[in-house]
């Protein structure tokens, strides 16, 4: 239960594919100019990731070591065409145009060959272990994207939208519209990853904090009962 | 050309053709895996700390992997 | 005529990383020093300009064969890298002295949005072959360009004071906005 639960957390907080070890940028910068298309491209990163990870941990033992990664990239390039045409089918006509080849492009993202090869294809991960790594991994990507395309759409056009109906929150004089440009993106999501490492920084630091005090308690404690024991 | 295929020919056609894009990339694959680097060529594993691209064939956690399988067998 | 304004379009105005956001991956991780950047490049000039040929003689032969919705995201991949492959091996067994100048960079490419990117575009804009080979050239020529400024930039920027936690690849992505910004004078304004 335990190396699952670090697992799943592995994927959403310390190892976040967007903000600590930067696989899975291009998508990252490219949907986030509206709250939807970050969902979509999030829901199409889940499908393929969960997919591709099920698929190859089910095949690890019979994928001969010398060539896993051409196979990898083959299973993956199926997955993506096969996502692509469902999302074409059932998205509505201005989602997926503004989407555009991101979709496509999944096949060359790293996030997805990065975990085929580090956890999904490893002897000791069983099909359901990768199952919840995989979740973990888009998890973690769908929330820092969904956090920049809200701070860039709030910011940027001052509404809130979703399939069409609009909430206005702040009144069009007053929104930045920078944030809706290319510029925008990047600065937005620096200042995130910038957050992140802080907050990031702070627990371990209490963590390191802990332990240290921890070891030194041991100390004074075996201390004490040698001194007790020479004593007697 | 497209009027002399029916359904079945294109079906099997489109299959052959994606196993053969498949032989090939294996095919090349093996063949430049096999290829030792010219002589001087310092070995980059050594001075890469790793980058994000894990499907990269230089990636240190390759070589880790290799020393693992080693001292199990 | 507008062969110029295709170049000028994919080198400056909107350019493939800082308008389009691909090929961020390697952005981020070679521009620490400049001679990996400069390997970087023009290995990526090589190869995306023979893989787009290859592009579009795989698309008029999909085409032909009325296959080409479903089979060529597949066809693409797999040809490119396979590509990606064979220069390797060929740089490796006839011309060593280049393999060791940019052999390194060529596994790094075959997961490179930038060239599957190019080879979708011109399917997707209907190109002749030499409309194909100068949007090639020109986004790889404007992608090397970018990598290699940036490179300038960085290599200064990690000895700056700053609070911890923007050192490393915070405060890189926030001078990249800096710089795209500064690319968008190539569009005009349009706020």
């Amino acid at each position: 239960m335990n190396k699952k639960l670090k697992t799943f957390l592995n994927g959403l907080l310390f190892e976040n594919p967007t903000l600590v070890i930067f696989l899975g940028m291009c998508p990252a910068l490219g949907t986030t100019s509206k709250i939807e298309s970050a969902v979509y491209m999030s829901l199409c990163v889940l499908a393929v990731l969960l997919c591709s990870n099920i698929i190859i941990s089910l095949l690890r033992k019979i994928i001969p070591n010398e060539i896993r990664i051409p196979v990898y990239i083959i299973i993956i390039a199926t997955l993506v065409t096969v996502v692509d045409m469902i999302f074409h089918a059932y998205l509505s006509y201005s989602i997926y145009k503004e989407l555009g080849s991101f979709i496509s492009l999944i096949v060359v993202n790293c996030i997805i060959l990065g975990r085929a090869e580090a956890f999904a294809s490893k002897e000791e991960n069983s099909p359901l272990d990768s199952i919840i790594d995989a979740l973990g991994y888009s998890c973690g990507f769908a929330g820092a994207i969904i956090i920049v395309a809200f701070f860039r759409e709030l910011i940027g056009s001052g509404c809130l939208s979703w399939a069409g109906n609009e909430v206005r929150i702040i009144p069009a004089k007053y929104t930045i519209s920078f944030f809706q440009t290319n510029a925008g993106a990047f600065i937005t999501l620096g200042l995130l990853v910038a957050v992140y490492t802080y907050f990031m920084n702070l627990a371990q630091a209490k963590k390191k904090q802990k332990e240290a005090k921890k070891k030194l308690d041991e100390k004074v404690n075996t201390a004490a009962s040698l001194k007790a024991e020479g004593g007697k | 050309m497209i009027f002399l295929l029916n359904d079945v020919t294109r079906i099997i056609l489109s299959i052959v053709i994606v196993i053969v894009c498949v032989f090939l990339f294996i095919g090349t694959y093996l063949l430049n895996k096999r290829t030792k680097a010219p002589e001087g060529c310092k070995d980059p594993s050594s001075e890469c700390e790793g980058c994000a691209m894990i499907g990269c064939s230089k990636h240190p956690q390759q070589n880790k992997e290799k020393e693992i399988n080693k001292n199990n067998d | 005529m507008e062969l110029l304004s295709i170049a000028f379009a994919a080198m400056l105005g909107s350019n493939i990383i800082l308008s389009r956001f691909l090929g961020i991956c390697p952005f981020l991780g070679v521009t620490k020093k400049t001679s990996s950047a400069v390997g970087m490049g023009l290995a990526l000039i090589a190869v995306v300009l023979l893989s787009s040929i290859i592009g579009y003689a795989l698309n008029l032969l999909l085409v032909a064969l009325d296959m080409a919705s479903y089979l060529r995201l597949v066809v693409f991949i797999l040809v490119i890298a396979s590509f990606v492959q064979l220069l390797e091996f060929v740089l490796k067994r006839f011309f060593p002295s280049l393999y060791k100048a940019l052999g390194v960079y060529l596994p790094l490419i075959t997961t490179n949005c930038v060239v599957l990117q190019v080879c979708l575009d011109l399917v997707a804009r209907d190109y002749n072959l030499l409309q194909t080979i100068v949007y090639a050239l020109s986004t790889s020529v404007g992608y090397m360009f970018i990598i290699v400024t940036f490179s300038f930039i960085r290599t200064r920027l990690d000895n700056q004071q700053m609070p911890s936690s923007f050192k490393g690849n915070a405060i890189a992505i926030i001078t990249a906005g800096l710089m795209a910004m500064a690319f968008i004078a190539f569009t005009g304004f349009k706020f």
